[in-house]
């Protein structure tokens, strides 16, 4: 008996849908895992389950979701790409595989087909295993996180972002942002991004995409530039502005050597007196100094007799990047 | 390699393969008869090892005559093979003769991960290891290599018995026969009066007890750990594919092949062991896609 509405699949969907939202909205990391994994682990069964629709059993079609593991990993290592683009790059080195390896298999049915997919499997392993150097043998291989859709996130965001990939066309009703507008705007409601005055780049409806305006068009940052050591990074901090503000964190950071203060500033970026005379003194000294506002939105415009620079619409945190990367000489600041 | 390192690896092999043939024998001898293949044949292996190493403590426990041990491995075998055989038929393989085969593999492999659990529940995840057997028959020497008598007479010996008894039964006795009426056509082998649900529970026991005799006369010199049950049934699944399913001469072949390549890998080329069984299997099926010794069947439309 059928108590609920829709069929069963939609039924499972919805639970499912559900399930992510609230693991991933409320943070319970008890349900996050099983989301994620069955997510995954649900698209390498669809390959399973597409070859039993073709009357065929795989012993070993762990192999080609094992492939488009370490070809990511290869690939990301190699280079700094987008976790989008390593994904599409992985899946396609498996497809590759599957294409390669299918030209010898068609020929088999049954059991004959479903154990020379174990074989090759058992090859793969085998070789995985002996160029341990190569391929980190039983550890396995790691690399820096990438930035996904050219954003970089923690690994918790990273994971959101994994899921909502998948999700994302039907839960985020399908917006897509301008990395230099986008803003978070809700702490944790699934759908917490906007862009402000600009609005969304376009709307993705029914699989389609409705381009608003053109698309934003920039050169590369050159995020291969930054180096991997943290310490190594120019000191960028962030100061904010704000009543009572006073002289004396700015001359603290000057004397741990600061390159670079982001000045998070009230309204159309009004800094408090005090606090601008010391960043006037810093800026003369040759600290680099930019003023962003604490407003969620709009851009710091730039009037005459301001002495310190404004950062336009970049929020201080993205300000801060902006300059790290300018100050390493691959930004065009 | 020098010769007496080409003796031990010969030796190695023939007992490795001796094993290995006795639990694709039963595994070939079942798909035979009921065109499934039984992937909890492995859980078969791994319980008769387990039984029979439990049989060989509670002879040393209750100080029992220490020649029982070697009649203890076959009475376990006997005994897991033919029970667990019995019930997977009634219970299971008897209800999806004329399903889909995917299905067959499917339910299959579910009583596969209830018998390896079972398994678990019963003996833990410790590893079992009895070997008084082996100790007991003492060694022998060939060209100056010295090997274990139980390894070098008693497997090859049972494995041979079992290959010729096989081969007598079906084709001398006249159960045998009608197991071999029933492995050409069903139907037909029941409208001529062969009573096919005794001989399938009849074949189905026989295969059972081979795959956990293999379990059994390994635990002498294998220690028994979870797990162990799936690695023996790919590897016979790979003896299986090599032969052509239900080649009984062949799947002898392929068991010595294998059994062989494995020793002498792991002498010369100890990283490819493992990959042996399949490199041979790719290697057969690419010129015989339906194995060494399959003969070309007209396709039922």
């Amino acid at each position: 008996m059928n108590f609920l509405p829709g069929s069963p699949r939609l039924q499972l969907l919805v639970a499912f849908l559900v399930a992510a939202v609230l693991a991933f909205s409320l943070g319970l990391p008890w349900l996050k895992t099983p989301v994620l994994l069955a997510l995954s682990n649900g698209l390498a069964v669809t390959g399973v389950i597409v070859l039993i629709r073709a009357g065929q059993v795989s012993f070993g079609h762990a192999m080609f979701a094992c492939l488009s593991g370490y070809g990511v990993a290869f690939i990301g290592r190699a280079w700094h790409l987008d976790a989008l683009l390593l994904i599409a790059l992985g899946t396609a080195a498996a497809a590759l595989a599957g294409a390669l390896i299918g030209v010898f298999m068609v020929r088999y049915r049954g059991i004959f087909f479903g154990m020379l997919n174990l074989a090759f499997s058992m090859v793969l392993f085998s070789v995985l295993g002996k160029f341990g150097a190569f391929t980190g043998g039983t550890d396995g291989l790691r690399f820096d996180r990438p930035s996904f859709g050219f954003v970089h996130l923690e690994r918790e965001g990273f994971e959101t972002a994994l899921l909502l990939l998948a999700l994302v066309l039907a839960v985020l009703a399908g917006e897509v942002h301008s990395g230099v507008e986008v803003r978070k705007r809700h702490t944790y409601r699934l759908a917490a991004f906007g862009s402000g005055d600009a609005g969304p780049i376009a709307h993705v409806e029914e699989g389609r995409l409705r381009l608003h305006r053109p698309w934003p068009n920039s050169e590369a940052v050159g995020v291969d530039r930054l180096p991997e050591d943290v310490a190594r990074w120019p000191r960028v901090e962030i100061v904010t502005s704000h009543a009572g503000a006073g002289a004396a964190i700015v001359a603290a950071l000057r004397q741990t050597g600061v390159h670079g203060i982001v000045v998070a500033c009230t309204g159309n970026g009004s800094v408090h007196h005090d606090l601008e005379v010391a960043l006037l003194e810093a800026q003369a000294a040759g600290v680099r100094v930019i003023r962003s506002s604490r407003c969620l939105e709009g851009a710091v415009i730039a009037s005459a007799g301001q002495v310190l620079p404004s950062a336009g619409a970049l929020t201080p945190v993205q300000a801060r990047v902006e300059m790290v990367l300018a100050l390493l000489g691959a930004g065009p600041r | 390699m020098d010769a007496s390192l080409i003796i031990l690896a010969l030796m190695d092999g023939v007992s490795y393969a001796a094993l290995l043939f006795l639990v694709a024998l039963g595994l070939t001898l079942i798909f035979g008869v009921m065109r499934i293949l039984n992937i909890a044949h492995g859980s078969l292996y791994a319980w008769g090892g387990y039984f029979a190493a439990t049989l060989g403590l509670a002879i040393t426990k209750f100080a029992l005559p220490a020649w029982m041990g070697l009649p203890a491995l076959f009475v376990a075998a006997l005994v897991i093979g033919g029970l667990l055989g019995s019930i997977l038929e009634f219970a299971l393989l008897r209800r999806i003769l004329d399903k889909d085969p995917v299905l067959q593999l499917l339910v299959t492999f579910a009583a596969f991960m209830v018998l390896e659990d079972l398994q678990r529940m019963i003996w833990g995840s410790q590893p079992i290891f009895v070997s008084d057997v082996v100790n007991q028959l003492g060694t022998l020497s060939v060209a100056g290599v010295t090997y274990t008598r139980y390894q070098l007479l008693v497997l090859p010996t049972v494995a041979i018995l079992a290959f010729v008894g096989l081969r007598w039964f079906l084709r001398s006795t006249a159960l045998g026969r009608q197991v071999t009426a029933v492995t050409h056509h069903r139907e037909i082998a029941t409208a001529m009066g062969v009573n096919t649900n005794r001989v399938t529970w009849l074949t189905i026991a026989m295969g059972g007890a081979l795959g956990a005799l293999g379990g059994a006369l390994a635990s002498p010199t294998t220690s028994f750990t979870p797990g162990i049950g799936a690695d023996m049934m790919v590897l016979s699944f790979a003896v299986v594919a090599t032969a052509g399913l239900g080649q009984i001469g062949g799947a002898a072949l392929a068991a010595l092949m294998i059994g062989m390549a494995r020793s002498f890998a792991i002498y010369l080329m100890p990283e490819v062991e493992v990959l042996m069984p399949y490199l041979i299997m790719v290697a057969v099926l690419l010129l015989r896609p339906e194995g060494l010794f399959s003969t070309p069947a007209a396709r039922r439309i």
